[in-house]
């Protein structure tokens, strides 16, 4: 058994108050803190046990999902990171995660998003930084951070359903 | 303080923590043990996540009391840390 630390964000039915699904929760996801203060939404800062990080979130959105039947899920973090963000989690400098960037030139893996920030996946840079520059990193946080990117992209796809998927697939495959 | 104490010693203790850096602690009805609100109210927009973490839950009985407890802290000091760096601009 692991550890397993991440965080999922929901959306609420419109007008409803938090709170009233507290008593549920606390039965469900005692093993989460859960942050109302953005009206709408809830968080869940999960610490859970279990055997893969895919069990502990699959078992996490199902325990959410049974205390508030028709929330939906809007993030599973840690996934889409700046650099900063990755250089907080590993304890780097930032310009030091910007040095590595630069000098990797086109290995550094691809972002999501190129802008002011530029967007990753963070498991795609954790997973290069192990690979190519043996640092080490935590196994579990690389586990989470890999299902997290799946349950993001999926929750994506589900957008694309209009018979386009084949084409668009074969233009962007590398 | 008109709120109840908590049964946990490792979580009263971060209550009150949060209290000292000027939290406000409601109790809620029913087992969950209240909520938690952030002091700075008008400033939502310039946290992390358009605020989500300046109000939190807390459970009377969490699976597990150290986690939540140092949960607690940690929101308290990530605002705090979000509070200065504004502060500094």
């Amino acid at each position: 058994m692991n550890e397993y630390e991440f965080e999922l964000t929901f959306k609420l039915p419109h007008g409803e108050n938090p709170e009233q699904y507290f008593e549920a929760l606390e039965k469900s996801c005692s093993d989460a803190m859960v942050g109302t203060g953005h009206a709408g939404y809830m968080a869940f800062d999960f610490s859970r046990e279990s055997t893969s990080a895919y069990d502990a979130i699959v078992s996490a959105v199902k325990d959410v999902k049974k205390a508030i039947p028709k929330a939906s899920l809007v993030e599973a973090t840690p996934d889409f990171v700046g650099l900063t963000d990755v250089a907080e989690l590993l304890g780097f400098t930032r310009q030091n995660m910007r040095k590595l960037m630069l000098q990797s030139g086109a290995s550094f893996p691809s972002p999501v998003h190129e802008g002011k920030p530029s967007i990753w996946h963070l498991s795609n840079i954790l997973i290069w930084l192990k690979e190519n520059k043996n640092y080490k990193i935590e196994e579990t946080l690389i586990d989470v951070a890999n299902t997290n990117k799946k349950f993001n992209l999926m929750k994506e796809l589900n957008q694309v359903n209009d018979g386009v998927q084949d084409s668009i697939r074969e233009l962007i495959a590398s | 303080m008109s709120r109840n104490k908590h049964a946990k010693k490792d979580i009263e203790e971060a209550l009150q923590y949060a209290e000292a850096k000027g939290w406000r602690i409601e109790n809620s009805k029913g087992h969950p043990f209240g909520q938690m609100y952030c002091p700075y109210k008008d400033s939502a927009e310039s946290c992390e996540g358009n605020g989500k973490w300046c109000r939190v839950g807390i459970w009377s009985t969490p699976s597990n009391t150290g986690n939540h407890a140092r949960n607690i802290k940690k929101v308290v000091d990530r605002c705090i840390k979000k509070q200065e760096e504004s502060n500094n601009e």
